[in-house]
């Protein structure tokens, strides 16, 4: 139990963080996208005998640098890019899971997550690549505030904003397969993107944005964890219910108060 | 009205701004390497539609040069040439003396995009942390901001006038509030140039002459040179002492005085336009 609040609670921090960005670039389904790629990630793993974690991590990173690529040339619409892969991925992971003899628990766990599967090398691995991922994004923080507000200027301010992209999309992708073992594939999109509207309805500010995400994402997940263990709910659908009530007391909240205004 | 009536109102602008406004480029002191170059540029966005054919001009320190020219004609499309969003076709683009694909110091340049005022509205942004960004390339990468960068951001809304709204939502103002923290934001690189693309579409005209007004308070202070990109060539004229008139290729370019004397105007646009002048 000790070991799936660490995991939670660390996946609670970096999730929100990395969201925020996604949510103001209109990126929000690429959360979704993205997880469906990891499972087809997690799916290479099982089957290669790979840590899927591992894999997941690399297919993500792969998966996130061509969909930016194709963002780029503006080829292809942005969300279609997205569906692309969304489908594409998910039908890669189901032929690879026939090839490994059906459809097993694994997937399942993989699906809507299994925090009682969480073992001590999974935490360190966790926490080590969270870590890294924190010291990118806060010191990076600047840059990737620049270009989520104004990419064009950004540019012509000289930032390598290709680059920078790039970077996100790799943060984004690695915390889509850390949170697969907490949340599932399935929802970690909702865990990455519901906090951040949630903190939208009272920030009032950008660093208030992310800090509000991050303490309501923690609310959601130790909550949905303790209801989770203590009435045998999966926790991935306990954790993102959670969200979506503490985002609809945010919204009352600020309905009301721009009516008292 | 006629080519000949605008061009008389021009006159009678100019006759009525002239002596408290600017020197023109040959008045400068300074003038020995030009600002910005632009060499025989040509663009096309598809093959065979050149949306600029052969620009050829200098930009002078101090001076301060409108852009006019037709929606499509290729203001905004050189703009972009000039600072390096764009990639060069033909021709060449020099910055302070470099190349623009090799240009680095891009603290030099302010830049007010045409976008700037059309941002997403929900961004949860305060004034003091869009200003801010105006010093990150300074900083450099993977560097935090300092409090001297925050104190020189403050600065940047104190000569803008917008000081007190530091830790107000972005959203929560008017269209010409907002353009004044754009161009904070880009004065907070301390630039030698400053690059505006329409930046008085959406404006009331209140708001519009106070940001002409502020131009050219800053202009005097900080010694700075000015490109504005605008559609409104009656303003500009009152405003810039120099005309670079774009339509596909560079029609004019010299002081707005001789522009209206030889008729450009018609160049510019063609022979039958008309001309709605605001009431200022």
């Amino acid at each position: 139990m000790v070991r799936a609040f660490i995991a939670g609670g660390v996946i609670a921090v970096i999730a929100p963080l990395i969201g925020t960005f996604l949510v103001m670039r209109r990126f929000s389904l690429f959360a979704d996208s993205l997880a469906h790629v990891a499972l087809a990630g997690v799916a290479i793993g099982l089957i290669s005998g790979i840590y899927p974690i591992l894999t997941a991590v690399v297919t993500c990173i792969i998966a996130a640098i061509v969909i930016e690529k194709l963002r780029e040339n503006q080829k292809i619409y942005g969300d279609a890019a997205l569906s692309l892969f969304l489908s594409g991925s998910l039908a890669v992971a189901l032929i690879l899971i026939s090839f490994g003899h059906g459809f097993n628990v694994n997937l399942f766990s993989y699906l809507f997550g299994s925090i009682t599967a969480v073992e001590t090398q999974d935490i360190y691995i966790m926490l080590s690549l969270s870590v890294l991922m924190l010291v990118f994004l806060l010191g990076f923080y600047k840059e990737l505030f620049f270009i989520a507000f104004d990419e064009e200027s950004a540019k012509v301010s000289g930032l390598p904003v290709k680059n920078l992209n790039l970077l996100l999309m790799s943060l984004a992708a690695v915390t889509v397969s850390l949170s697969m073992r907490i949340v599932g594939v399935l929802l970690i999109g909702a865990l990455m993107v519901v906090p951040v509207l949630t903190a939208l309805q009272i920030a009032k500010s950008f660093k208030q944005t992310m800090l509000y995400a991050t303490v309501f994402s923690l609310i959601a997940v130790f909550a949905g964890l303790i209801l989770s263990f203590y009435f045998d709910v999966i926790a991935g659908g306990a954790i993102v219910f959670l969200s979506l009530i503490l985002f609809i007391c945010a919204l009352a909240f600020a309905n009301i108060r721009s009516r008292v205004r | 009205m006629t080519c000949n009536n605008i061009a008389i109102r021009i006159q009678a602008i100019l006759k009525i701004s002239m002596p408290h406004t600017h020197k023109t480029h040959t008045e400068i002191a300074d003038q020995k390497t030009p600002l910005v170059c632009v060499k025989m540029v040509s663009y096309e966005y598809s093959k065979g539609l050149p949306v600029l054919t052969d620009i050829d001009f200098d930009i002078m320190q101090g001076d301060f040069i409108g852009m006019v020219g037709p929606n499509g004609g290729g203001k905004s499309t050189l703009l972009k040439l000039m600072m390096g969003i764009l990639p060069l076709q033909k021709g060449v683009v020099t910055l302070f003396g470099t190349d623009v694909r090799k240009f680095k110091q891009r603290n030099l340049i302010g830049y007010v995009s045409q976008k700037a005022t059309h941002f997403d509205q929900r961004f949860p942004a305060t004034v003091g942390e869009i200003v801010a960004m105006g010093r990150v390339q300074t900083r450099g990468l993977f560097h935090p901001l300092t409090k001297e960068d925050y104190e020189i951001s403050r600065n940047a809304l104190k000569d803008v006038g917008m000081l007190k709204y530091e830790n107000t939502p972005l959203h929560e103002l008017s269209g010409g509030q907002q353009q004044r923290v754009f161009i904070a934001r880009a004065l907070s690189s301390h630039p030698k140039l400053l690059v505006l693309d329409e930046p008085t579409i959406g404006i009331d005209i209140k708001a519009q002459e106070q940001f002409y007004d502020l131009l050219q308070q800053l202009r005097k202070e900080k010694g700075l040179t000015i490109v504005l990109v605008s559609h409104d060539i009656d303003v500009i004229a009152s405003q810039a002492n120099v005309f670079a008139c774009i339509n596909q290729t560079l029609i004019y370019h010299g002081h707005p005085e001789y522009f209206v004397k030889n008729d450009y105007l018609k160049k510019l646009y063609g022979k039958n336009i008309r001309m709605v002048l605001h009431g200022h």
